[in-house]
């Protein structure tokens, strides 16, 4: 499709150490961007979305708070608590069981793959989910929202109501929470309906 | 870092989750691929690990 791509390796420290990391690509780029943020990373990409070459934001599952709220504000205000985590002594939750992520993550994902994307996971601190997103960029810019039916880590009608509270463009599929890796071409095509909508 | 095309919007920046390394975003099985945002599978990587 000939957009230029870069993925963010933020370190899921902390809300604001994942906006530092996105804001340095973000930093990095020639021209207008389209900001992807799966899962966790709504939350961080609704905070650094903010920045003045972002022109529109795109969720993929995507937990996306309100301005001075957190994701864990978010998940209780949705009785949509997380669960299948495990917590260590550090501070940092794992989601380490392969067959637990496999459940949890991408049962429409052959079990060799999950045992692969869980051998290479790097855990999430909980601090993450305490921090409040200060403006939430989804006030200003628009916003599209691709909906996981068969999401077994963010159900698909918390993601519905998400979707509705920040007025976002949606799409529905069925696939796990990992629909980047299940439905790879509905993904691409949701991302790049959302750049040419974004043109108009 | 210049961009490749002529989208007005033409900078796609992608965030990871928790419990992922990127991999998911442009990289082993099936993710969106970092030379343009096309399907990309790559089953070979994951053979190697196993």
């Amino acid at each position: 499709m000939g957009y230029h791509v870069t993925a963010v390796q933020n370190p899921l420290t902390s809300l604001s150490d994942d906006v530092i990391a996105t804001e340095r690509v973000l930093r990095r780029q020639k021209g207008d961007v389209l900001l992807v943020g799966h899962s966790w990373a709504g939350a961080v990409i609704t905070q650094a979305g903010n920045a003045s070459n972002v022109k529109g934001l795109v969720y993929l599952s995507a937990l996306v708070p309100d301005s001075g709220e957190s994701a864990a504000d978010l998940l209780a205000r949705l009785k949509a608590p997380m669960t299948g985590l495990s917590p260590d002594a550090d501070g940092l939750l794992w989601l380490d069981d392969p067959a637990q992520f496999h459940h949890v993550m991408g049962a429409d994902l052959a079990m060799s793959n999950a045992r692969f994307l869980s051998s290479v996971q790097q855990p999430i601190a909980a601090v993450c989910f305490a921090a409040k997103v200060k403006h939430a960029a989804w006030h200003d810019k628009p916003s599209w929202y691709l909906q996981t039916i068969d999401d077994q880590a963010l159900p698909y009608p918390v993601q519905q109501t998400i979707a509705r509270q920040i007025g976002a463009r949606t799409l529905s599929i069925r696939s796990s929470h990992l629909s980047l890796i299940s439905q790879p071409d509905a993904v691409a095509k949701f991302i790049d309906r959302a750049a040419s909508e974004s043109e108009r | 870092m210049a961009a490749t095309t002529a989208h007005p919007v033409p900078n796609i920046v992608l965030v990871h989750g928790a419990f992922a390394d990127g991999l998911e975003l442009v990289g082993s099985d099936g993710a969106i691929d970092c030379d343009g945002l096309s399907r990309h599978r790559c089953p070979e990587s994951i053979d190697f690990i196993e």
